[in-house]
């Protein structure tokens, strides 16, 4: 660029459309349209077709702009400028902004955004009317409850932001956006209730972000490796979902959420393991049958982790521990097998997993009878050829169907893989083997920070308030503290004024009364 | 130079643990193992020298006993032992489970390696739940059996020991109709005597315990081939130092377990009474026994109670109605069930062997005494031939069934 | 990483595991070679010793609040003699690590593992407790905080499940009816905790480092009460006379020891392999105590390297015993000797601190930068 050429827009019109040209006159689906303001000021408004909503642009942009003015209109000229004319009186037009940076311009435009120029005026207005295609906000397929909102985010931000929004009418909750991604410049909101979450780590979560240096951001994963604490470890630090409802309920928990415009997936952090096991359906159900049913959610989890390295050990070690009749059996259905039982469990394990990569892609039509069929027909099959023995077959499908169990895919992903060293390590030394690999593990998990806060709270260190959710969810009347985990502002959940004071009424629990419960509190 | 020793050391630590792959050491298939259900011992039937060397050079006698051993094993035959409802037995002839066969040796692990080398797989004793051992064996001492059975860590302590009349491997070689497997009939045989009250637990564990404290000696079930495919227990084997001595009858396990206090009961008592013979059967039992030192000997008061159940009388003579009858036949039959009771614990004291414990309760409560006078177990073998036992019978009939006369 | 100080509960669960190891098997053996049928008093006697003096290391420690062992040695005896003495101290702290994991491995090749070499099971417990110290003191409380239950609950287990075929007679007289050595049983039973000195290196990281003596009397009192369990139930089932010839009589309660409606049988793998999870917090803390000992001794900031640095002498002294007759009666000679030193050493630091009047800065750099 020469010398004089300054990166504010002069007032010249012809020089600003020829920069503008210049600048993004590449692009066929740019257009420029020319008119006057008012009759009488020549102005270019720039817009990208692919990204504007046209009739939003017609009646409210270039109708009152090309109006003759009236009488009183023309009268206010004298007293007020150009640009508060515009602004103040003829445009009834909500988002309008004034820009005078270049730079800036050009991403405005990029982002969607209507750019005017007009003749004499040293600022640009620029008007947000984007208008994409967008999906229906409807249940997530990967994570749907039997009771709860069927509400899920969608790929534009402003959408996911109002659904958080009005659900969480606190006036402390804040949004603060940011650019990340050098090509792709997408936004990226994170979102946090004020007097609530610590301090710490939203600085903390804004820093992390603010250091991203990518070309772009096509999903918030990608943002997720770069704001974890951790990038060897198998488990996720950061949590993501598709559901506003769990967001909410994080947020109040005092957690930060991140939005990126383009992807439906919320990330919440900090995100530790008791996370991975529970749903949000836990609350919405009686609590002492949620209770159980998270009990043998977390028996099945340890299950899929050990199930097969429980058998290698126990049937090429120990088989003392089993009654004896059984033992005879068992070794009776493993008589024709040619390999060691490491062996046929890793091949059946191997297998497992090949065949549910594969059911993933398949289409919808076949997908669904083939991975079952194909599943017990394979397994079936392979008794019968004599390279599994029925018991194996059993013990691979119980690890794996418990697998599912996780509702967190990124966790099960995880625990599914770790039960390969430990199956190996099983075949190695028996039931110190297994004992072994999973020392390891816990020891690497009690050595992961998500944000600052150890991975395995509230098992260590514990706070009494979060116990109440750890394994058994514990009656809402119990669960008055927030967890301490992420050392929140306010850690308690109900006013305190509020519950006990109104003895006399006899009724304890607010419950329509939400107004006057909340203004106490905040 | 930290950060080269640092990684020199990850590597060290790295190496290392790749030196622990390299081969699973332990691990033996199931299917390769030969799961042993049982063991007898017997006397070597051939003479020691005639036995071959094969697991010892020839030429050097490594035993100065005068016999060897001759141990058989029953091995579980894979396979043949199905889970779940068997599809055997609708059919004829029923399959067997079990593969019988045995070996000599001068010791019993040299018996059990000659048997090793005979049997392809790798035999595991891990679940080995019964041993049988030939009453023969059981008189010339089994301290050496049980230092094999103590160092070797695949064996249960909760395996059941017996002695038998006759030859041990007779025992294994049974094939009783009901159940699978012949050696849990065995083993149900000794729990089930347990749980009924025939028999105390006096599983392998506790028999050592038994036999090592100074002031008791252990036993064993005694046991002996009946009619074709059967075992009954027949009685108690009475060790002295962990050789058999002698034999308590039937009535003396109840007498024993009478003594200790142990339930629940199970022994019936058949006697004679006004012209018809009266069968009662003991539910409940509860003992008391008091030990005083009179004349610089220990002497003790068993005060011992029994409940009844009445199950039998054999004819109409008389009419059970009232308690007055019922403790009629209790005072009439206390006096020969004390007599009895006082010749088993007689028995016991003649060979000096002193099975129910005496000995462990003057050590218990009267300890000065004990470690003044008596001290070691020899010292007690040889004063519990001359202590002096008081019985004291109680008895009370609680039930008679459901008729009323 | 920041660093937060230790709360009472995470030094509790620190002391815990750090007594409870791999002697916890053979240890029914002494209290009953000394008095036979008394041994579970001899049990409460020698924790009431190895109470007083636990006590006197978490006064020492807790009159010094922000000094590790040697810097406050430094402050009561003089530098150079505090030199000498805290590195013979991290010298035998090293040693005991080497054999506890001996221990550990011959433990497992005898009754489980019987063809793998013994070299792999030291190492592989070596190297897991290395890697483990790696960490740093949160991390390292939280580990111990971790594990407790598993260490714990199992040891009670066994003796519940026990009881059922204990006898009365065998427990009393309670005083016992010889009068062997009660000194070498309570002090070879003393000698089990010795791991809990520990608590010189963890007081500096404390939330209030004053409330050490209590953490003490919490953690004997749930150690010893397991302990003499232990041991009475183990007089109980087996009788003295039995335990004399047994070399690991607690694995021998854990081989009686059945579920109810027999489910699984033989329990005694399964003990092992979580007793293998108490094992490992106790190298973890001994070799953690070991190296944070030498990097205090000469002043080093780091410890992490030297925990792989020191391995290789440690697998050395490990493999130093030629059988296993002559590794337990070289640890215990060791043991007791090493106890001693340790607890002279602490009570003669202690008394000179108090007739001197010293104490330490309650203020002062708690926490070491990068822990």
């Amino acid at each position: 660029m020469t010398a004089g050429t300054s990166d504010v827009i002069s007032g010249n019109l012809e020089e600003t459309v020829s920069w503008f040209h210049e600048e993004l006159g590449q692009n066929d689906d740019l257009v420029c349209r020319r008119f006057q303001v008012m009759g009488r000021y020549p102005a270019a408004l720039f817009y990208f077709f692919s990204l504007i909503d046209q009739q939003l642009l017609n009646e409210d942009i270039l109708r009152p702009l090309m109006q003759q003015p009236s009488e009183d209109l023309k009268r206010t000229l004298e007293t007020k400028t150009l640009k508060r004319l515009l602004s103040e009186d003829v445009l009834h037009f909500g988002s309008l902004k004034f820009e005078q940076q270049k730079d800036k311009l050009v991403s405005f435009a990029m982002r969607g955004d209507t750019i005017v120029f007009v003749d004499g005026m040293d600022e640009a207005m620029v008007f947000s009317c984007r208008k994409v295609e967008k999906r229906n906000t409807d249940q997530p397929k990967t994570e749907s409850v039997i009771r709860g909102p069927r509400e899920g985010f969608i790929e534009l931000l402003e959408n996911n932001l109002s659904l958080l929004r009005y659900r969480l009418q606190s006036r402390n909750f804040r949004i603060k956006l940011l650019e990340i991604g050098q090509r792709t410049k997408t936004r990226v909101a994170v979102c946090f209730i004020e007097d609530i979450a610590n301090p710490e780590l939203v600085s903390d979560v804004m820093n992390r972000l603010s250091r991203v240096k990518i070309d772009g951001i096509i999903s918030s994963g990608y943002l997720e490796e770069y704001i974890e604490d951790n990038h060897w470890s198998p488990f996720p630090q950061v949590q993501y979902s598709e559901r506003p409802d769990k967001v909410v309920a994080s947020m109040l928990e005092g957690r930060v959420a991140i939005l990126a415009d383009g992807s439906p997936m919320a990330l919440i952090v900090p995100a530790v393991f008791s996370q991975f096991y529970q749903t949000v359906e836990d609350y919405s159900e009686r609590y002492l049958l949620v209770s159980a049913i998270r009990i043998s959610r977390l028996l099945a989890l340890l299950f899929s982790l050990i199930f097969p390295s429980l058998y290698v050990a126990i049937i090429s070690f120990n088989p003392e521990l089993i009654p004896t009749d059984f033992a005879v059996a068992v070794a009776g259905g493993r008589a024709g097998v040619p390999f060691p039982a490491v062996i046929e469990i890793l091949i059946m394990e191997v297998s497992m997993e090949v065949l549910r990569e594969a059911s993933i892609r398949l289409p919808v039509q076949i997908g669904g009878a083939l991975s079952i069929v194909g599943a017990i027909i394979i397994g079936q099959a392979a008794v019968s050829a004599g390279f599994a023995s029925p018991i194996t077959v059993v013990i691979v499908a119980l690890a794996t169907i418990g697998s599912f169990a996780t509702p967190a895919y990124n966790a099960a992903l995880a625990l599914r893989l770790l039960r390969f060293p430990i199956i190996i390590l099983a075949g190695t030394f028996g039931l110190f083997g297994i004992v072994v690999g999973l020392i390891f593990i816990v020891n690497h998990m009690l050595s992961l920070r998500s944000f600052g806060v150890p991975y395995l709270s509230p098992f260590v260190p514990p706070s009494s308030g979060a116990v109440r959710d750890m394994i058994l969810r514990a009656p809402m009347f119990m669960m008055k503290k927030r967890p301490e985990s992420w050392h929140p502002q306010d850690d308690t959940r109900t006013p305190s004024a509020g519950g006990k004071g109104q003895a006399g009424e006899g009724a304890g629990w607010p419950t329509g009364g939400g107004a006057g419960g909340e203004g106490k509190g905040s | 130079m930290v950060s080269f020793c640092r990684k020199t050391a990850k590597l060290l630590a790295a190496l290392l643990l790749l030196a622990g792959t390299t081969g699973c050491w332990d691990a033996i298939e199931i299917e390769q193992r030969a799961v042993i259900l049982g063991l007898s011992i017997d006397v070597a039937k051939p003479r020691v020298d005639e036995i071959q060397p094969i697991a010892h050079p020839f030429g050097v006698d490594p035993s100065p006993d005068q016999y060897g051993y001759h141990v058989t094993a029953q091995i579980a035959l894979p396979g043949r032992i199905p889970l779940g409802p068997g599809e055997g037995g609708a059919g004829g002839e029923k399959e067997k489970t079990l593969w019988v066969v045995g070996e000599s040796g001068h010791s019993i692990d040299d018996a059990i390696a000659n048997l090793q080398l005979e049997i392809a797989y790798r035999l595991f004793f891990g679940h080995v739940r019964v041993i049988v051992i030939s009453e023969q064996v059981a008189r010339s001492g089994l301290d050496h059996l049980n230092d094999y059975f103590m160092r070797n860590p695949e064996m249960r302590r909760t395996k059941w020991l017996a002695v038998t009349k006759g030859r041990a491997e007779d025992i294994l070689k049974i094939q009783p109709p009901i159940g699978r497997v012949p050696t849990s009939f065995l083993v149900n045989t000794f729990e089930q005597s347990v749980q009924m009250g025939y028999l105390p637990n006096v599983f392998a564990g506790i028999f050592w315990s038994h036999a090592a404290k100074r002031g008791q000696e252990g036993f064993l079930p005694y046991i002996e081939k009946s009619q074709e495919e059967n075992i009954r227990i027949i009685g108690l084997a009475v060790f002295k130092n962990y050789k058999m001595v002698d034999t308590l009858d039937g009535v003396g396990v109840a007498h024993y377990m009478a003594l200790k206090g142990i339930n629940p009961g199970g022994y019936y008592m058949v006697f004679p009474y006004k012209n018809s013979t009266i069968t009662l059967f003991s539910t409940y039992r509860k003992s008391k026994i008091d030990v005083t030192i009179r004349g610089g000997r220990p002497e003790f008061n068993v005060h011992t109670f029994i409940e009844f159940n009445l199950e039998e009388k054999s004819n109409e003579t008389f009419d059970v109605t009232s308690q007055a009858v019922l403790d009629d036949i209790l005072a009439k039959a206390t006096p020969a069930a004390e007599k009895h009771f006082a010749q088993n614990i007689a028995k016991t004291q003649k060979a000096g062997a002193d099975v129910f414990g005496f000995g462990e309760i003057v050590r218990a409560r009267k300890p000065a005494f004990w470690n003044k006078y008596v001290r070691t177990k020899e010292n007690w073998q040889e004063m519990y031939k001359d202590v002096k036992v008081n019985l004291h019978l109680q008895g009370s009939i609680r039930r008679i069934g459901m008729k009323f006369k | 990483m920041k660093l937060v100080p230790l709360t009472k509960p995470q030094v509790i669960a620190i002391l815990i595991n750090s007594i409870i190891g791999a002697g916890i098997l053979p240890m029914p053996l002494f209290p009953v070679r000394a008095a036979g049928h008394g041994a579970p008093l001899v049990t409460v006697l020698a924790f009431v010793f190895a109470y007083a003096a636990l006590a006197c290391m978490a006064l020492l420690s807790s009159r010094f609040p922000r000094d590790n062992f040697v810097t406050l040695s430094e402050k009561v005896i003089g530098k150079w003699p505090a030199r000498f003495f805290t590195f013979v101290f991290a010298c035998y702290l090293g040693l005991l690590t080497a054999f506890t994991a001996r221990e550990f491995g011959e433990v497992v090749i005898t009754t489980v593992l019987k063809s793998t070499p013994l070299e792999v099971t030291v190492i592989l417990m070596l190297v897991l407790g290395a890697v483990a110290a790696r960490s740093d003191i949160n991390t390292f409380a939280y580990m111990q905080m971790f594990y407790v239950p598993f260490v714990v609950i199992p040891a009670w287990l066994i003796v519940f499940l026990s009881m059922k075929n204990a006898e009365v007679l065998n427990l009393l007289p309670i005083w016992g009816n010889e009068s062997g050595n009660w000194l070498a049983g309570i002090l070879a039973v003393a000698s089990l905790t010795q791991a809990s000195f520990i608590i010189t290196l963890v007081v500096p990281y404390m939330q209030n480092p004053e409330k050490a003596l209590r953490t003490v009397t919490i953690s004997i009192l749930v150690t010893g009460t397991l302990y003499v369990a232990i041991v009475a139930a183990c007089v109980g089932v087996f009788g003295p006379e039995e335990i004399k010839v047994l070399l690991w009589p607690t694995l021998e309660l854990a081989k009686i020891t059945s579920l109810p409606a027999n489910v699984l049988e033989r329990l005694d793998a399964a003990f092992l392999a979580l007793w293998l999870t108490s094992v490992f917090t106790n190298i973890l803390s001994t070799y953690f105590f070991t190296v944070n000992a030498f990097a205090n001794v000469f002043k080093l900031k780091d410890y992490r390297f030297l925990t792989m640095f020191l391995l290789p002498f440690v697998f050395v002294l490990a493999m130093q015993p030629r059988s296993i007759v002559q590794m337990y009666t070289k640890i215990y000679e060791f043991a007791r000797i090493g106890y001693l030193y340790m607890v002279s050493y602490t009570v003669i630091v202690l008394l000179i601190a108090i007739l001197r009047g010293i104490r330490g800065r309650k203020d002062g750099q708690l926490l070491p930068e990068n822990g």
